[in-house]
């Protein structure tokens, strides 16, 4: 595997609604090809270049990361992080931790890390129960099993723990390089920032804001929303990182389906529905029939074990069956008011009750 | 291209030092476009003002306060939504919240108020569930950093959750769904409480009605 040399300049990783960040990056882009033709940016925020090639120009690694730092903060003014690694995904980890890993100390870098650096957090809480905490406890399954017990997504994850990919599945920004084409045809529109420029001032300070916490509680501590076609609100949100790519659907995008549940929408929703019952007069558990209606009506939700409430009315259910690119999804809606008052959202799949929403 | 150079030329600084006021009166507040203006006193929020929305849970508090930070976010300015772990997107945006101006913070675990100060240099109007009992000191700080810096702070609490005196409060003390063959719209009693001689009211509005709104007559005196 090659081995890079990262620079990771955290303020440029986070896109500005008026192009600023796109184009510093291409103007460090266009500095940093200067030291060495071979520089690209990855995604934002995050260039590398191969170690080799400038070192033996410029006489050392070493010497070839001071003028890297040097012209991030010439043409950014910002100060950014430097690392070295064999492969794109060792690069990253050590620039974003401004660690310069040994040339050879690779594996063993990588294999120390904590096993959420592979950016799935359920992969990382599975582990944790499993007991395996680093990269390397991870990479130590036997491939056969993990292509076994864990979803198909998980399978290249594997491989990059393990050594045998260089980089990370989405590591890179597949279109920024089409974007940054564009943006060097594009006329420049300062001017429409408005007299004295507060519209951007604005927007400069709340995104100071959002990346003082994000220091604070990390990456994925501030999210943005935006909705998506669908029929029912869990389905509909969108909710990412902030100052990811994956930028939120567009309101053409956003249209609800026809047969949505009409407004109005829980004002909580849950992204991981939580398991409750329905039960009848009789205490059992209320069933959706193939029509598409109640087995009996429902008196009571069950909660959790023990916590019981009256249900003092309901509608429902709303039967649908959504053919995804996966197996038919059947499922039921329904919404309950309960004896205080409160009004939920809920739903039947897989013969069991759960809790989609609150409407606070 | 340009019949004209498309930079202008810089001004002198003495002049748009002289020229620039020290503080627009419009700044000192946070506009709320209609119809979410017609809830309080003055129309709009007052920059550095704490307004406490107070009900019992599932009672609507949270459609209240995400409803002001519409009304905030449509008129231009940046909302922040700190502790509500599991916001409803769609009600945030049938209720007209711009979601590209609004920043959610869903866990930020012990360090509620810390958030809330790295908010407030950026952010107008900042939406807050604490987890669990507020400590009074605590609380009062987290106001006096509001009140220096200019934001709005809308904590969302049970009533009588919010341990020190607000500038404002917004109580739900009856809520009522409506429905036929599916939930229409609630009906929700408001009582207004304030500092500083703002005269108690109560009135009663849908919120949200059968479009996700919200709907009601001005205040009766």
């Amino acid at each position: 595997m090659e081995r890079l040399i990262g620079v990771w300049v955290e303020e440029l990783s986070v896109e500005s609604v008026d192009g600023t960040t796109l184009r510093v990056a291409q103007r460090l882009l266009e500095a940093l090809s200067v030291l060495c033709p071979f520089t690209e940016l990855v995604r934002l925020g995050l260039y590398v270049l191969p170690a080799r090639g400038p070192s033996r120009f410029f006489g050392g690694e070493e010497r070839v990361r001071a003028l890297l730092a040097s012209t991030v903060r010439e043409i950014t003014g910002h100060e950014p992080r430097l690392g070295a690694g064999d492969g794109l995904f060792v690069a990253e980890l050590a620039a974003r931790a401004g660690v310069v890993v040994a040339p050879g100390a690779s594996d063993d870098y990588r294999r120390r890390q904590p096993l959420a650096v592979l950016g799935r957090p359920d992969l990382a809480a599975t582990g944790r129960r499993l007991g395996l905490v680093t990269v390397g406890d991870f990479a130590d399954l036997d491939p056969a099993r993990v292509a076994e017990r864990f979803p198909a997504a998980v399978g290249p994850l594997h491989r990059l723990a393990r050594g045998e990919r260089a980089e990370a599945p989405g590591q890179r920004d597949a279109r920024l390089a089409a974007r940054l084409a564009r943006l060097t045809r594009a006329p420049q529109r300062d001017e429409q920032r408005g007299f004295f420029g507060q519209r951007g001032a604005a927007e400069e300070r709340a995104h100071a804001a959002a990346l003082r916490v994000r220091r604070r509680l990390g990456d994925d501590a501030v999210v943005v929303a935006g909705l998506r076609a669908g029929r029912v609100p869990q389905d509909r949100a969108v909710l990412v990182p902030w100052g990811s790519l994956a930028a939120p659907a567009g309101s053409d995008a956003a249209a609800p389906w026809p047969g949505h549940l009409r407004p109005p929408a829980p004002a909580v929703v849950f992204a991981h529905p939580v398991e409750i019952d329905l039960v009848d007069a009789t205490a059992r558990p209320v069933r959706v029939d193939g029509r598409g209606r109640w087995s009996a009506a429902p008196v009571a939700v069950i909660l959790a074990p023990g916590v019981r409430r009256a249900v003092v009315w309901s509608a429902g259910p709303w039967p649908s069956v959504e053919r995804w690119w996966v197996a038919p999804r059947r499922r039921a809606h329904a919404q309950v008011v309960l004896e205080g008052g409160e009004a939920l959202l809920v739903a039947a799949e897989s013969r069991r009750w759960w809790l989609a929403g609150v409407y606070d | 291209m340009f019949a004209f150079p498309p930079s202008r030329p810089p001004l002198p600084e003495e002049l748009v030092a002289k020229i620039r006021p020290v503080s627009l009166a419009g700044d000192r507040r946070v506009a709320l476009a209609a119809p979410w203006s017609a809830l309080l006193p003055e129309m709009s929020l007052r920059r550095g003002s704490t307004l406490v929305v107070a009900g019992a849970p599932g009672t609507g508090s949270l459609t209240l306060a995400l409803g002001l930070l519409a009304g905030a976010t449509a008129a231009g300015s940046w909302g922040a939504v700190v502790g509500i772990d599991n916001p409803g997107v769609v009600a945030m945006a049938d209720l007209g919240v711009d979601l590209a101006h609004t920043l959610l913070v869903p866990r930020p675990r012990g360090l509620w108020a810390q958030v809330v100060g790295d908010l407030i240099d950026g952010i107008d109007v900042i939406v807050l569930r604490p987890p669990g009992r507020v400590p009074p000191r605590l609380a009062r700080r987290v106001a006096d950093r509001v009140r220096e810096r200019g934001a709005v702070l809308v904590p969302v609490v049970d009533a009588g959750g919010w341990p020190v005196p607000p500038d404002l409060a917004l109580g739900i003390t009856e809520a009522r769904w409506r429905g036929t063959s599916r939930l229409e719209s609630r009906a929700m009693t408001l009582q207004l409480t304030g500092r500083g001689g703002v005269r108690p009211r109560a009135r009663t509005v849908e919120m949200p009605d059968r479009h996700g709104r919200l709907r009601g007559a001005p205040w009766s005196d």
